[in-house]
């Protein structure tokens, strides 16, 4: 498998015109978005947080799972299969994680779901 | 005090009865270690399986022992010998090169010199923090001067570049003129940057402590005490060469010992006639396009002249060079499987897997697990859940981090994985064993599926062949690759891992050989027999892969550097070397998705009476619809049967994985045109396929295309249909005379 780096080179972008229309793309698309967004369809990732998603939510989490390294939602697993919390990353080599909240989940599916929530919170506020 | 950490590594990955195995440990925090040897089971804690299991085997090398930190230095660079002090300049001098500078303005490179940074004595020539083309010279009692160009080089562009002081006129001097082409920089000549000239007076007597080396693309400084290699230059480098009093004292070319053979050695060459060759440090990449690549080949072979540069890295590691602390001969008569040194100090605690083989030679079984080492080092402490923004996409989960993942986040000089780019952007075509391998540890969960991947998966399958009261010997690939199918031949099946994905050409060989003389092969994983490999000739401790346009790539090299400079081969897939998987397997890579994984339906071919013996005790059409990977048999990386590439005709497509959701993707190289549906529900080509197929030679192939099959093995209690049908393969493989005709 492969994920991909996050950029070539960290200063290609210093002067890349390009993330004027990535920009506009996310406003638009976070307006579809939450236009999505119902208390069913955070139910539905509630009781199944991996995979087998209907089309609606698979949209919603294409879109939540999109974004910028730097500030982007992790789970850190500090027992595993017992303790886990949310953090983020800085998107700057070297640097530890930023603990988000002071919240302890004892499944990876309830972090999971925890994970869903928050972004969907901050999408929110992103909209204003 | 900081945070007790215990890292190691072992010389070696496996070893025979009277063979040695040292350790190289780096304790911090903590004054001494406890170290135990343990056979490793499961590596996996989880509840819904056997739970972590080892046993300790009593050994001389138990007990403890005193602990210290053993630094690593990163960072390639070329050092030159130069016993009589030839380049010791005190006068006028020039430094000249070309260079692609790859991070200009991410702290002070040298690009070349003797130049103690610590003591600004000697000359350099170099970026400075702002990525300008610095000349720097200095006596190192206080006196320096530089010439400085107003504005940084721009990256990924070719410049000829000098350097100049003239100690009769008192001037010295910096200038660069780009080279740029239409082929050979990040832009083209109608994007091309300016050149320019910088001149300054400087009465300054250039000097150095009688021991500065003079090295390319670094600099020495004094560190805790020590003169180490610093200010690591980032990008490539080309024809570098010093004059002074108008005559070369040494001109360096890269391309000199290209051949046939590509260019697996570390020797660098003067050209001068003085004789002032070097020796590269830490496996920067050779074989690279220089200025002069005119677009119109893709092999050094081909034209050694237009590959005369090296690319230089900041975090390139060939080996941590760390003493040794403890070792273990392998006593005769013990058993051959997958052993660790367990080091323990404080709260810290560390594995180091390694192999105990049969005596040379021999087989002590009839079944040998080949542990998929090269794959293990192409993963080796990989930064996926850290640096990779598209990560998440693709797994189709959010990013786990445990313990292990932020400590490889913070310490950069334990090396890159061949899924990492260097700091510069540039993808990792090197990996070495010789460093602590994180992510090759009983108990590690990887970003990737939140869980089990690679060496802990494999565990799965070791742990359920100890619990079957299966016998079996462990071999690695790089025993494979250097012992050819004679390791084989005494055996009558080889099992392989979860995900042989990264497979040289001596291994297929063997594989393929093995089974033509009438072996047995259980092929257990997924994305197998993918990336053409290489164990370095030279340095078996190193890997070499070079991703190209195709395939499922972390990373895609520059154009024309797709050939491995460690064989003169070309790199990238197999299956664009003619040679794709099915040819041997008679599946290969079809689909990857992490999000949940999926089950086996049986399909007409099970009850082919060739075939019904695999499924003797199986009641239903469904297979493996549990597990401790996604909850499914199926899943992470699917294989599919192919006939367009190269199925053997005879294989019985016995089941199919079905109802993957569309994380699951078909592959990037079987999407020659971008369309919409090429996910799970939409695309009939997204599945893994089981498979059997005899040889007239009396030997099988039993295949199930999917990682996560093994990670099914224990559901259960280890009763379950995925353990039942292994076990009917892996016993009727084992007896030769009832293999399938």
């Amino acid at each position: 498998m492969g994920s991909g780096a996050e950029s070539r080179n960290p200063l290609a972008s210093a002067e890349d015109r390009a993330r004027n229309a990535r920009a506009r793309f996310a406003q638009r698309s976070r307006a579809e978005v939450l236009e999505l967004v119902d208390e069913e369809l955070v139910a539905e990732h509630a009781a199944n947080p991996f995979g087998r998603h209907s089309d609606r939510l698979g949209h919603v989490l294409a879109h939540l799972r999109r974004g910028p390294l730097a500030g982007k939602v992790v789970i850190l697993c500090d027992q595993p299969f017992a303790r886990y919390r949310l953090a983020r990353l800085t998107g700057v080599r070297e640097e530890r994680p930023v603990p988000v909240g002071s919240e302890v989940y004892r499944t990876v599916e309830e972090a999971e779901h925890a994970v869903f929530r928050l972004r969907l919170k901050l999408l929110r506020e992103d909209a204003g | 005090m900081s945070r007790p950490l215990v890292l190691a590594y072992p010389d070696r990955f496996s070893a025979a009865p009277g063979e040695t195995v040292s350790f190289h440990v780096s304790c911090e925090g903590e004054q001494r270690f406890e170290a135990a040897l343990v056979r490793l089971l499961c590596g996996c804690a989880d509840p819904s399986g056997p739970g972590f299991k080892e046993v300790v085997v009593d050994s001389d090398l138990a007990g403890a022992y005193p602990g210290r930190v053993q630094p690593i230095e990163t960072g390639s660079y070329v050092r030159i010998d130069d016993p009589d002090g030839r380049l010791a300049a005190r006068g006028s001098l020039s430094l000249r090169a070309l260079v692609w500078p790859t991070l200009p303005g991410s702290g002070e490179q040298v690009i070349m010199g003797r130049w103690r940074a610590d003591l600004s004595a000697g000359y350099a020539l170099m970026l400075d923090e702002a990525g300008r083309l610095a000349f720097h010279v200095g006596d190192g009692q206080g006196n320096a001067a530089q010439a400085v160009t107003e504005r940084p080089l721009v990256q990924r562009v070719w410049y000829e570049i000098e350097g100049e002081c003239d100690a009769d006129s008192g001037f010295m001097s910096v200038r660069c003129d780009p080279q740029v082409t239409s082929f050979n920089s990040q832009v083209g000549p109608l994007g091309a940057p300016a050149g320019e000239r910088a001149e300054r007076a400087a009465a300054v007597e250039i000097a150095a402590p009688a021991n500065t080396r003079f090295l390319l693309a670094a600099c020495e400084t004094a560190e805790d005490g020590r003169v180490v290699p610093a200010r690591h230059f980032n990008g490539k480098l080309e024809a570098p060469a010093v004059h002074a009093a108008g005559a070369a004292v040494a001109a360096w070319d890269f391309s000199v010992g290209i051949g046939p053979e590509g260019i697996p050695s570390d020797h660098v060459e003067d050209v001068s006639g003085n004789g002032l060759h070097g020796t590269c440090v830490n496996l920067p990449a050779r074989g690279m396009t220089g200025a002069s690549w005119s677009g119109w080949t893709d092999s050094f072979v081909h034209a050694p002249s237009e590959y005369g540069a090296i690319h230089f890295h900041e975090d390139d590691l060939e080996d941590a060079r760390w003493e040794p602390d403890l070792a273990f001969t392998v006593p005769r008569g013990m058993r051959s499987g997958l052993y660790a040194v367990r080091l323990r100090a404080g709260k810290a605690e560390e594995y180091v897997p390694f192999v105990v083989r049969p005596p040379q030679g021999t087989a002590t079984a009839k079944a040998l697990v080949l542990l998929p080492t090269a794959t293990y080092l192409a993963y080796a402490n990989d930064h996926q859940g850290t640096d990779a923004g598209a990560a998440e996409y693709l797994l189709g989960h959010a990013i786990m981090l445990c313990e292990s993942d932020v400590v490889l986040a913070e310490r950069r000089e334990l090396g890159l994985s061949m899924y990492d780019s260097h700091a510069d952007g540039s993808g990792v075509c090197y990996s070495s064993r010789l460093r602590p391998i994180l992510t090759m540890r009983p108990k590690y969960l990887s970003p990737i599926a939140s869980g089990l991947w690679g060496f802990n998966a494999d565990l799965n399958l070791i742990d359920w062949l100890d619990a079957d009261g299966q016998q079996f010997d462990v071999a690695t690939d790089e025993d494979l690759d250097r012992e050819g199918v004679e390791l084989l031949e005494p055996y009558h099946v080889i099992i392989t891992g979860t995900h042989p994905e990264y497979t040289s050409p001596g291994m297929l060989d063997a594989l393929e050989g093995f089974v033509a003389g009438g072996g047995g092969l259980m092929y257990l994983g997924g994305n197998g027999f993918y990336w053409v490999t290489t164990f370095h000739p030279e340095k078996p401790h190193i890997i070499e892969v070079r991703r190209g346009e195709a395939g499922i790539r972390a990373w895609e090299g520059q154009p024309g550097e797709g050939w491995h400079a460690s064989t003169g081969r070309p790199g990238g897939l197999w299956r664009y070397r003619g040679r794709a998987p099915q040819k041997l397997a008679a599946v290969g890579f079809a689909a990857e998705g992490f999000d949940c994984s999926s089950y086996f339906r049986l399909l007409p071919d099970a009850r082919d009476e060739r075939a019904a013996w695999v499924f003797e005790g199986i009641e239903g059409d469904i297979i493996g619809d549990f597990g401790l990977a996604g909850g499914g048999a199926a899943g992470h990386e699917l294989d599919r049967y192919e006939l367009d590439l190269g199925t053997p005709p005879q294989t019985l497509l016995l089941a199919a994985s079905e109802a993957h959701t569309d994380g699951m993707l078909r592959v990037v190289e079987e999407i020659p045109v971008s369309t919409p549906g090429v996910g799970g529900t939409k695309d009939p080509d997204v599945r893994a396929d089981m498979t059997l197929f005899t040889h007239p030679g009396g030997g099988a192939v039993f295949s199930t295309g999917s990682i996560t099959w093994c990670s099914s093995l224990s559901w259960n209690g280890y009763d379950n249909d995925v353990a039942r049908l292994t076990r009917n393969v892996l016993e009727r493989f084992l007896d030769k005379r009832s293999l399938p005709g």
